[in-house]
């Protein structure tokens, strides 16, 4: 059966990779070279170049200079040096209606990066690795649904096929299970017979999952006749581009001159200059542009990291400095009672922990007493510190940096943010703080403004499937659940699984009861550890008097409160209510953080 | 071990000329793409101009059926276009660049008409031949750009040293620019 089960698996994969060799897109033929640019938009023309595979990071910088050459924007570059350049947003409204949604998912990134109608080139960088994946990958998805209504690009595995290898799976995963069950019924006592069967059912659902999911992922686009006969034209006006010497040193603010041309010459990967002048991906934490004061300037930030202060409640410090005087007059005692060298090691010990302890008592009341309050933009949020994880207890922040700029210097350092607050802010936000200076921490934080790129970005996930992202692009499917989120605001979808899974330490899966409630229940037995509900408008104008009981979590939404194995938050006219069940009471002092995270998408 | 001195002297002469030869190959081949690439853009300006040729006709009979005593200026523009025709069979740029500014100017001049005749302008076919004629002479302005760059960059490469040295050896000379006029510069009238 061993034996069967293999040529099966063997059988079934060669079907597989014999319908990705023949699924392969041919390299077009160059066409004679050409000055005349086709219909196509670049970013299209750039996944034709890169023969259907996806669309590179090219597309989304030749639709920005193709936008520029549109008009949407100027370039200006005031200097030899072309990261100098600087995007001009037109200052009426331009009619933009006709845009292609991945055009305007570019102009909109631009326009929400700008400040007084001007932006640097080169701050058009994401400050969210989340962020950055998600505009990226519903970019690529655009451009591929556009792709494919012009007919030139279609699914590598059509549906027919993916259907296909989805059922002949089915061969593999029943041979491998019986023989799975064959050997424990073999090799089992006689007491444990029988079970073998029932793994044989497990083993065979798991193995047709995995299976699916080979057959069903999202294997890029492949060429049409149509495709072909596009892609070896702009070969043609490829050809034509690199012949001209000077057109791989144009700079981005050539489109005033060339038109679209650079963006073409960008989206075919013959304008060098160009595109390394732009950069739409991950921004560096270590030099980050700032508006702040309405001039725009680059901050060098540094991220404090090894003392043991940083980021600790005063209470924590003096706890520390207590124990450190206390064992130093231990040492100073114990001296009195050694004998020879002992002495002099022991007292040296105990007045060093004693001058340490008193010094920290000192500083700790100091920085209680004398904290800074600032006003600036936010540059920067991440993880600094975390819990340490158990085996069964996932690591979970509770100290996040956060790189603010209050305009009085080029320089600055982060603050260390409660990891409750995080969810509260994010790059571009204009806030007040309150902090210690000594201990970086962060012991207020409110939001004076909320940047724009916030807004543009929230509700992306990187767990997004690009095949569902292209079928909600060409209108198919309803957009996938990390975009709903914003608009509709559903209890399942206001924690994510991981999240509560951090928090409770054991997986989770999460179980829509209507709009309203979600359970989340163990990956493992099914048992329900939190439940939550979701109440907005009148209704939640009506309970929320009855939810708000318990001790006040200062920071986190409008207000909140948490109980023993239960919480509340309130952002505007909408709350929700969190309670923990069963093994779930063991992350109770997590709830602030589960509140905050579920109040940032309120 | 030692080496014989006429043996090395021979040896690193060799050396040397066959990097020349490479060198001078190279450098040959770069001059001759580059001429090349001249000529290719100057058959693309012809193309764009060709174009613009075509439409001057279509252009004039419809003005005629409008503004017919606007006898001057449609001789003018039919001169023009006969003056270009004749100069496209030059090999002289700067002639045809002349006598396609002769022409520009004479569109301009038809164009403008179209604010005195309201019929005229209101004609679907003179605003579409307008639109057409537009885009030409973007295309004209593009493809005068790729020949300008061309001609550029070949006369960087005959006039740097050393290339001038194999430019001068194989007879390769630098083009002469497709140089806007003032006036053609001026027409934004056909620019729209």
């Amino acid at each position: 059966m061993v034996a069967v089960a293999a040529v099966a698996t063997l059988a079934w994969l060669a079907a597989y990779g014999l319908v990705l060799l023949v699924t392969r897109s041919a390299a077009p033929v160059p066409g004679p070279p050409t000055m005349d640019l086709g219909a196509e938009p670049p970013a299209v023309v750039n996944l034709l170049a890169n023969r259907w595979t996806r669309p590179d990071e090219d597309a989304a910088e030749a639709t920005l200079l193709d936008l520029a050459a549109r008009g949407f924007f100027a370039i200006r570059q005031p200097s030899a040096d072309a990261a100098h350049s600087t995007i001009h947003v037109a200052a009426g409204p331009r009619g933009d209606g006709a845009l292609l949604p991945f055009e305007r998912r570019v102009l909109d990134r631009v326009r929400a990066a700008a400040v007084g109608g001007a932006v640097p080139l080169t701050a058009l960088t994401f400050r969210d690795e989340k962020q950055a994946t998600g505009w990226r990958r519903r970019f690529d998805a655009e451009v591929v649904a556009h792709a494919r209504r012009l007919g030139l690009s279609r699914p590598r595995i059509g549906r027919t096929t993916r259907t296909v290898l989805g059922a002949t799976a089915l061969v593999p995963s029943v041979a491998i299970a019986v023989a799975v069950a064959l050997w424990i019924e073999t090799t089992a006592t006689a007491e444990e017979k029988g079970g073998g069967w029932a793994s044989m059912v497990v083993t065979g659902a798991i193995l047709m999952s995995i299976f699916g999911y080979v057959a069903g992922r999202y294997r890029g686009e492949r060429d049409t006749p149509a495709g072909q006969a596009a892609a070896s034209y702009w070969l043609g006006v490829r050809s034509w581009l690199a012949a001209h010497e000077t057109f791989e040193d144009l700079p981005p603010a050539a489109v005033a001159v060339w038109g679209r041309y650079p963006a073409y010459g960008a989206a075919l990967g013959v304008s060098p200059a160009a595109t390394a002048a732009i950069d739409l991906g991950m921004g560096s934490k270590h030099l980050v542009w700032s508006a702040h004061g309405g001039r725009w300037h680059r901050v060098r930030v540094r991220y404090p990291r090894f003392f043991d202060r940083y980021g600790q409640p005063t209470a924590a410090l003096v706890k520390g400095g207590l124990i450190r005087v206390g064992l130093g007059l231990a040492g100073l005692a114990l001296a009195r009672h050694l004998p020879g060298g002992g002495v002099a090691v022991a007292a040296v010990l105990g007045a060093l922990l004693l001058c340490w302890g008193g010094y920290r008592l000192a500083r700790a009341a100091v920085d209680h007493h004398t904290p800074a309050e600032i006003v600036g933009e936010v540059l920067w949020v991440s993880v600094w510190r975390t819990t340490s994880g158990g085996e069964d207890r996932p690591a979970v922040p509770w100290l996040h940096h956060l790189a603010v700029d209050d305009g009085t210097s080029d320089r600055t350092v982060a603050w260390g943010l409660p990891s409750a607050w995080a969810a509260r802010t994010s790059p571009g936000d204009l806030v007040r703080l309150r902090a210690r200076r000594w201990t970086r921490r962060v012991v207020s934080l409110e939001v004076l403004r909320e940047g724009g790129g916030a807004r543009l970005h929230r509700g992306f996930a990187t767990t997004d499937d690009t095949h569902d992202l292209v079928r909600a692009a060409l209108g198919e499917r309803r957009a996938p659940a990390a975009a709903r989120r914003s608009a509709t605001g559903r209890a399942a979808a206001l924690l994510t699984p991981d999240e509560v899974a951090r928090a409770v330490g054991v997986p989770v899966r999460v179980r829509e009861v209507g709009p309203l409630h979600a359970l989340y229940e163990r990956a493992d037995d099914g048992g329900t550890v939190l439940l939550v509900q979701f109440h907005q408008g009148r209704v939640a104008k009506l309970f929320w008097p009855a939810a708000r009981a318990g001790t006040p979590v200062v920071g986190v939404g409008d207000e909140a409160y948490v109980r023993e194995a239960a919480g509340a938050v309130r952002k505007g006219d909408a709350f929700l209510t969190v309670a923990l069940h069963r093994t779930g009471r063991a992350a109770a002092p997590h709830l602030p953080w589960l509140l905050g995270q579920a109040a940032a998408r309120l | 071990m030692t080496f014989d001195p006429l043996v090395v002297t021979v040896v690193a002469v060799a050396v040397v000329a066959v990097v020349a030869v490479v060198w001078a190959v190279r450098t040959f081949n770069r001059l001759v793409r580059q001429r090349n690439q001249v000529r290719a853009s100057w058959a693309q300006v012809d193309v764009q101009l060709k174009r613009r040729h075509d439409l001057v006709p279509n252009l004039v009979e419809t003005v005629k059926a409008y503004a017919g005593h606007e006898r001057t200026t449609l001789e003018a523009v039919l001169s023009a276009r006969a003056g270009a025709l004749a100069a496209a069979v030059s090999p002289d740029v700067d002639q045809r660049a002349r006598a396609e500014d002769q022409l520009g100017l004479g569109l301009g001049r038809l164009l403008a008409l179209g604010e005195a005749y309201p019929n005229l302008k209101a004609s679907q076919t003179f605003t579409q031949l307008q639109a057409e004629l537009a885009a030409t002479e973007d295309r004209i302005a593009y493809a005068r750009q790729f020949y300008n760059t061309a001609v550029q960059s070949l006369d960087n490469s005959v006039h740097s040293f050393p290339g001038l040295l194999v430019a001068a050896a194989a007879g390769i000379r630098p083009a002469t620019y497709f140089q806007a006029s003032a006036a053609e510069q001026a027409a934004v009238a056909i620019r729209f």
